[in-house]
């Protein structure tokens, strides 16, 4: 019978030469890790499921400041409402402005664009499964359009104010040869294919992570972010960016002079640089717990502060929003998922009351907007979910 | 941070071996398998706090280890020269002295193959959750299951695995 082969394989397993596990350099990696990544699933809680969708009926609640909300239900009547709260999903349902797309499979990301959202689905909602995922272009008039995209466990990367995508592609054969892969989401097209060499070992996807701006497209490999001009194929390393975290949208990147050690952590400051002049353009201090998440516009930095009680439950009681440009500073509720809108206002869904909260970063004023919501694991617009 | 630090290691300490040799068994390589359970650990450390219960901490690293295998496999070319899709007509004779005939033949399998013989007989698990754990459906872990058993019968002989019939393996 196949215990017999149950027996092998133990009997084998057994008597393979196993070294003693590196403790501390899991440890470090795994600090690493936490600081380099983008705290997107540690990012709150996720809202729970709701009620089985119905339609998409927008209403301004009773209590909430109605003028504010009006204007932009009426703004987002003229150029659809996708600019009301962007756009969000519920299980296999994406929202997005007055329109609603559900999919056979779940969706696993949500990723804006100028040209509307792509929504990348698939078997399970995580992203670190073993695939396929499909792609469909949402345009804010909720029409959809399939996009070919075959990228594996790889982080693209967007911009609300571009209509590429844009991503890295491992090199068969060569571990440390790479390309940066730009797609005109409009047409489907690669228009750009470009090759570059770099070490790439600290993240466990299969090719550096993203992120894309204008003409630029940036990937963050051992040594930096690596960045290509793809109009005109001029490459360069961004200086001063070794050991950078992943965490750029619209041009800037993040880093952070706060370490980790195996006494703890040593407070340090948190910057939002400008990727074409390397210039600090915001410091947050950073007493080695902080996690920022930029906007999809890069105008604003969500502050998680991921200190942990000893009995391991988040100890943050609140959220930080921080402006880039001048440094004010509002506070939100914490416990709650705080996704974006493309135009850089915070977006939080509670599925349990259908209930969608858009807040402006820059005063902290919110509206409520009343949505029936289906059931299902919600994904937020503005995060990656990369894990 | 050094509490949960400390916990953390403590169970990395404990799961090191087993999720080293399951490691092992997937990639057939020492580097490689240190190299898996290392990165698989640490992303573990990231959610480190959320699991509450021990076995599902275990369970999830194995998870993770599996995962993560998986997307190594789908790098094109990974490990494309240990692979070996058709059956050799003759039994199988050891490659080195160092490798027992049961690894060489699982050396063999391709890659999901592989993976889908160790999941379930070696960690035991069922056929609903290897499919669950490899992200395919219980058909493909079926099929696969009878082309590598197909393949180690003859790599190994019949004695090996003489039948899947009323096996608790089903």
């Amino acid at each position: 019978m196949t215990d017999r082969l149950s027996d092998l394989l133990r009997d084998e397993a057994e008597a393979i030469a196993v070294p003693a596990a590196p403790v501390t350099s899991i440890v470090r990696s795994g600090r690493a890790a936490l600081r380099r990544r983008r705290a997107t699933r540690g990012i709150g809680v996720l809202a729970a499921a709701g009620i089985v969708a119905t339609g998409v009926g927008l209403t301004v609640e009773s209590g909430a400041p109605a003028s504010a909300a009006q204007a932009r239900f009426e703004n987002a009547a003229a150029a659809p409402a996708y600019g009301t709260y962007g756009a969000f999903a519920a299980g296999r349902t994406v929202y997005i402005g007055n329109h609603q797309v559900s999919f056979d499979e779940a969706v696993k990301s949500i990723y804006y664009t100028s040209t509307g959202v792509l929504v990348r689905t698939g078997e399970k909602a995580y992203l670190d499964d073993a695939g396929p995922s499909h792609y469909t272009l949402i345009s804010p008039d909720g029409s959809t359009r399939e996009v070919a995209l075959d990228m594996g466990d790889r982080v693209p990367a967007t911009d609300p104010e571009s209509p590429y995508l844009g991503y890295l592609d491992p090199v068969e054969g060569d571990a440390s040869r790479w390309a940066f892969v730009v797609v005109d989401l409009r047409t489907g097209d690669e228009v750009a294919r470009q090759f570059e060499h770099g070490a790439f070992t600290w993240g466990g996807w299969e090719a550096p992570p993203a992120s894309l701006a204008g003409d630029h497209l940036w990937g963050l490999f051992d040594d930096g972010w690596h960045e290509l001009d793809w109009r005109t194929g001029a490459t360069r390393v961004v200086p001063g960016t070794a050991g950078a975290m992943f965490e750029a949208a619209h041009g800037r990147y993040a880093d952070s002079t706060a370490r980790f050690t195996d006494a703890g952590p040593v407070p340090g400051q948190w910057r939002v640089r400008d990727f074409r002049t390397g210039a600090v353009q915001q410091s947050i201090a950073d007493p080695g717990t902080i996690f920022g998440d930029l906007s999809p516009d890069g105008r604003y930095v969500q502050v998680v502060d991921d200190a942990w009680s000893v009995d391991g439950e988040p100890t943050a009681t609140e959220r930080r929003f921080v402006s880039v440009e001048s440094g004010a500073t509002v506070t939100l509720p914490g416990g709650v998922a705080y996704g974006w809108t493309p135009t850089g206002n915070t977006l939080s869904v509670d599925a349990d009351a259908d209930r969608i909260t858009v807040c402006d970063p820059a005063d902290g004023t919110c509206d409520e907007i009343e949505l029936e919501i289906g059931s299902g694991k919600v994904k937020l617009g503005g995060l990656s979910y990369e894990s | 941070m050094a509490r949960r630090d400390d916990a953390f290691s403590d169970f990395a300490r404990d799961a090191w071996p087993r999720l080293y040799r399951t490691a092992y068994l997937l990639l057939a390589d020492h580097g490689h398998a240190e190299d898996l359970v290392q990165t698989a650990l640490a992303k573990v450390y990231l959610h480190w706090g959320r699991i509450r219960d021990a076995d599902a901490t275990h369970a999830y690293a194995r998870t993770v280890v599996v995962n993560t295998a998986n997307s190594w496999f789908r790098r094109r070319g990974w490990n494309a020269e240990t692979v070996v899709d058709a059956v050799p007509e003759h039994p199988l004779e050891p490659v080195d002295t160092d490798t027992s005939l049961t690894l060489e033949a699982l050396r063999r399998l391709p890659d999901r193959q592989r993976a889908v013989v160790v999941l379930r007989f070696y960690e035991d698990l069922s056929v609903e959750q290897t499919a669950d754990a490899l992200n395919i459906s219980t058909g493909t872990v079926k099929s696969q299951t009878s082309h590598a058993l197909a393949k180690l019968r003859a790599l190994l002989g019949d004695s090996i695995t003489p039948t899947l019939e009323g096996t608790r393996h089903d």
